[in-house]
């Protein structure tokens, strides 16, 4: 994903999450941002030990799909921020999922994943994603997102 | 299945055998940090109840192995009661659910399963 230099972004070698997701505590899987552009975005997420839906080690596969739901408000949130003054995270929903595919049953807590979402297009407030969550280069999750994200 | 959660089976539904009612309980983690002052259920958090619902059925723990298809019409907040009705024989691959509030539809869509057994 190269920086296409079409828009003023600087060149960050990681974006804390906490400061573009209104999600936090347990709730908020991103990490840090590692590059991004118009197109998309790669970041770094994890699944907390203490997730609620995490039991032994593991969490269910479908958390992969919130992963790149985040890593997708994150990229909304960067490229909103070169056409409007943003004071707070803005919230974000989830309103679409398909041909998400799993690779594996479940997910390890505490282990960084590496999260891409793509752009496929936007009308906003909504917005598709493609979105990849893998581990040791190994894709686990992929699939599409369409999001909505508060004016 | 997610004991952690805090998501409470109201009553398995006498009148359809293939609808369960669940209580998203106020104090459930899973609102935790969704968002501050504005608790609502993750989107993702629909596909946990669905899998619920599968484990109810099939009587042993159930695994995604896709998402075909799910709609997030309406959120969930604390306190909801959601009927989780799927639609499929015991034991299929396939999956169709719909998730209600009063009647009304919140999410709905269709996701592949698999059961441990089947896990290599």
């Amino acid at each position: 994903m190269a920086y296409k230099g079409e828009l003023p972004m600087p060149k960050e070698s990681a974006i804390r999450a906490a400061t573009l997701l209104p999600h936090t505590l347990t709730a908020r899987l991103l990490i840090s941002v590692l590059r991004y552009d118009q197109h998309g975005i790669e970041a770094i997420g994890e699944i907390p030990a203490d997730h609620p839906l995490a039991d032994g080690g593991f969490a269910p596969n479908l958390l992969g799909l919130e992963l790149g739901a985040q890593a997708a408000a994150a990229h909304e949130a960067l490229t909103r921020q070169h056409v409007a003054d943003t004071s707070r995270p803005k919230i974000g929903y989830l309103v679409r999922a398909r041909h998400v595919v799993f690779s594996t049953h479940e997910l390890p807590v505490a282990a960084p994943f590496v999260v891409k979402a793509l752009l496929d297009g936007a009308a906003p407030p909504m917005a598709m994603y493609r979105i990849t969550v893998s581990r040791n280069e190994a894709a686990l999750v992929s699939g599409e997102i369409s999001t909505y994200s508060e004016i | 299945m997610f004991p952690n959660a805090d998501i409470e089976l109201i009553l398995p539904r006498p009148d359809r055998q293939d609808t369960w009612c669940f209580r998203i309980n106020k104090q459930s983690r899973c609102f935790d940090g969704h968002f501050d002052g504005h608790p609502i259920l993750p989107g993702v958090a629909h596909l946990a109840l669905v899998l619920m619902a599968c484990r109810l059925r099939d009587a042993q723990p159930r695994f995604l192995t896709e998402v075909r298809e799910l709609r997030l019409r309406k959120p969930v907040f604390p306190d909801d009661e959601i009927a989780v009705t799927i639609d499929g024989p015991p034991n299929s691959e396939l999956v169709r659910f719909e998730l209600r509030r009063a009647g009304e539809l919140v999410s709905g869509g269709v996701v592949g399963i698999q059961g441990r057994a089947a896990d290599a």
